[in-house]
């Protein structure tokens, strides 16, 4: 009888910035599993912490003169999906957010 | 129409949009912008598969994107073409963790020629869409997308692949069509720009998305909120919600019925209380199953220090039998909880919380178990445990008047973890929606490239649904068997 710890470990990667979608693959099943509750908070918090870490963007408004606005986003708002393995070979597929969305005051 | 029609109907509409490009349809192309013999340009043999007829390595991937795109543009109306920037290049990879890809808006567009709402940020493809006209000429793509080409190699997780298929059936790989589906659908508007961890709105001010985020507490949309209040409203788990009138009709019809446990008795504690489920056991139905409940009791021993933690054969297997089992959570597997208090006879179990936490799914597979099972929150254990001695008279139920990943108004409810998840808060649905839906921040194995509520939520912010396209049916409401019944609020999936 496999104690709950060790059937449900804690797979968490080192710190990938910013993560957004993810997918588990159990290894036992083979099939995509979504990650525990305890899991997510701690992913969020790593994101947090890397979201802190990084250099505010800076964004230019270009003012069109038929009054439009446009901002280029670069890549500030690419949903990464990332792929993750943990020690016990368990996958997951996660969609995150880019680093330092948007950080920098309104223009 | 069934959904295999309807997938049907689907894919005659997106023979046509090929066939014929003049339809007044959106048109999406992708832009290759690899080199040569690289990327979608990679000349490695590769054997069609699952209707994906490229011979190459580099022309699956690129006939992978085309599909996605074209299932996009066959849903989606209006006069514009949308480009998508696309490589398939190396991205950040070890041997345990990579990027599988990104994808996203390129552009924020405000205040354009025939904008709905003024000093609103919108999309640029959407905003295009709207004005009828590429409204930057000559600058990027509306919509970039990356992929990671060296997934499955040495040194960039080895054991994961990619499954260029159109037909889903990925096995273990990864569905390249439904990750791409789904990042398009973040690109064409499925997101909002706000920051949900400072609650600040994208150069000051709001975006359309923003305009349907109720926060059922506040009784506000986020665009009549402060920062703050949109900062603390982004940790408001199960009390955030879409509102919006396409996304509201298409719900009940997508989403199944909900889950719960009623109480009956004693009246000091009657009411509904919010449960998750079990990826195994029998299912739940609308009748459900009734009993009282009955604590189960186990010796303390190497399985199991507690007495009440149904982790090895129960000692009071006559009290429990025919009755609904408690007991609490640890030290085993669920599946093992749930295999002792049916072997004692119990109807039905519910597993208490031991950890102040949301709900989630018990995770576990045993095709042996057939009672259904739910979990309480820690507080709603102790409270049943309480006021056994007076005697609880449960039901386990699915209650039909009320959606999986829905709240008490039957709006959908967005992603809203405490703590913020930086962008994977609120710009998708809620977890505990049920069946999977295309737009939950974690990827499910078993969507069928659906686009379920991401179409009716893209109507609402703007686009317009092309008409040969009909309404995306679900499947059943609920799932028999081992797949367990629908999810529940928190349905976070636990292994055992």
């Amino acid at each position: 009888m496999a104690p709950e710890a060790s059937a449900c470990p804690a797979i968490d990667a080192p710190a990938p910035p910013l993560p957004r979608v993810r997918a588990f693959i159990d290894p036992a099943t083979g099939q995509l599993r979504e990650p525990t509750a305890d899991e997510l908070r701690r992913l969020a918090e790593e994101r947090l912490a890397a979201r802190a870490a990084a250099a505010p963007r800076v964004f230019v408004v270009v003012e069109h003169p038929d009054g439009m606005k446009s901002v280029d986003l670069g890549d500030a708002f690419l949903f990464d999906v990332k792929l993750e393995a943990g020690e016990d070979g368990a996958f997951r597929i996660v969609c995150v957010p880019p680093p330092g969305v948007p950080a920098n005051p309104p223009q | 129409m069934s959904r295999s029609a309807w997938r049907g109907a689907l894919l005659a509409a997106l023979v046509l949009v090929v066939a014929t490009p003049a339809r007044a349809g959106v048109q999406i192309t992708i832009i290759n912008g690899n080199a040569a013999g690289v990327g979608f340009n990679d000349a490695t043999p590769a054997t069609p598969v699952g209707g994906n007829t490229g011979t190459t390595v580099g022309a699956q991937r690129l006939q992978a994107f085309q599909y996605a795109a074209g299932l996009w543009s066959a849903l989606l109306d209006g006069d514009v073409s949308i480009q998508i920037q696309a490589t398939f290049e190396p991205l950040d990879c070890t041997a345990t963790t990579g990027t599988l890809g990104a994808a996203g808006p390129t552009q924020a567009i405000s205040d354009f020629p025939g904008a709905p709402e003024p000093r609103t940020w919108y999309a640029a493809a959407l905003a295009s869409r709207i004005a009828g006209t590429d409204l930057l000429p000559g600058s990027a793509a509306e919509i970039q997308a990356k992929f990671n080409s060296n997934l499955g190699t040495t040194g960039c997780l080895a054991s994961a692949q990619w499954y260029y298929g159109l037909d889903n059936q990925h096995g273990n790989s990864i569905d390249l069509v439904s990750v791409l589906l789904h990042e398009f659908a973040h690109g064409l508007g499925f997101l909002t720009f706000a920051d949900p961890t400072t609650g600040q709105e994208f150069q000051g001010q709001p975006d359309i998305f923003e305009k349907h985020i109720r926060d059922d507490s506040a009784g506000q949309t986020w665009d009549a909120m402060s920062d703050a209040g949109r900062q603390a409203s982004a940790i408001r788990t199960g009390s955030v919600a879409w509102d919006s009138p396409r996304v509201n009709a298409a719900a009940p019809s997508t989403l199944a019925s909900t889950p719960t446990l009623t109480v009956h008795a004693p009246a000091a504690i009657a009411g509904e209380l919010e449960v998750g489920t079990a990826s195994f056991g029998g299912a739940l139905t609308a009748a459900g199953v009734s009993g009282n409940l009955a604590a189960a009791e186990d010796p303390s021993d190497s399985a199991g220090a507690a007495t009440t933690d149904a982790c090895s054969p129960l000692t009071n297997a006559a009290a429990v039998a025919g009755r609904i089992a408690l007991v609490d959570r640890g030290t085993c597997n669920f599946t093992d909880k749930a295999r002792n208090v049916q072997a004692a006879g119990a109807a039905g179990l519910v597993v208490a919380d031991n950890v102040a936490e949301p709900l989630f799914i018990m995770g576990g597979a045993d095709a042996s178990i057939t009672i259904p099972l739910v979990l309480v929150t820690q507080s709603d254990g102790a409270s049943l445990r309480a006021n056994l001695a007076a005697g609880v008279a449960v039901t386990l139920r699915l209650d039909p008047t009320r959606h999986a990943g829905t709240d008490s108004a039957a709006r959908v409810l967005l992603y809203a973890p405490n703590p913020a998840d930086a962008g994977s808060s609120i710009s998708h649905w809620d977890s505990s929606a049920f069946p999977h839906l295309l737009m939950q921040p974690s990827l499910a194995s078993d969507l069928k490239h659906d686009v379920d509520l991401t179409l009716p939520l893209l109507q609402d912010i703007g686009w317009a649904a092309a008409p040969v396209v009909p309404t995306a049916p679900r499947g059943p409401v609920h799932r028999e068997g081992n797949d367990g019944p629908p999810r529940k609020l928190g349905p976070r999936p636990e292994a055992p």
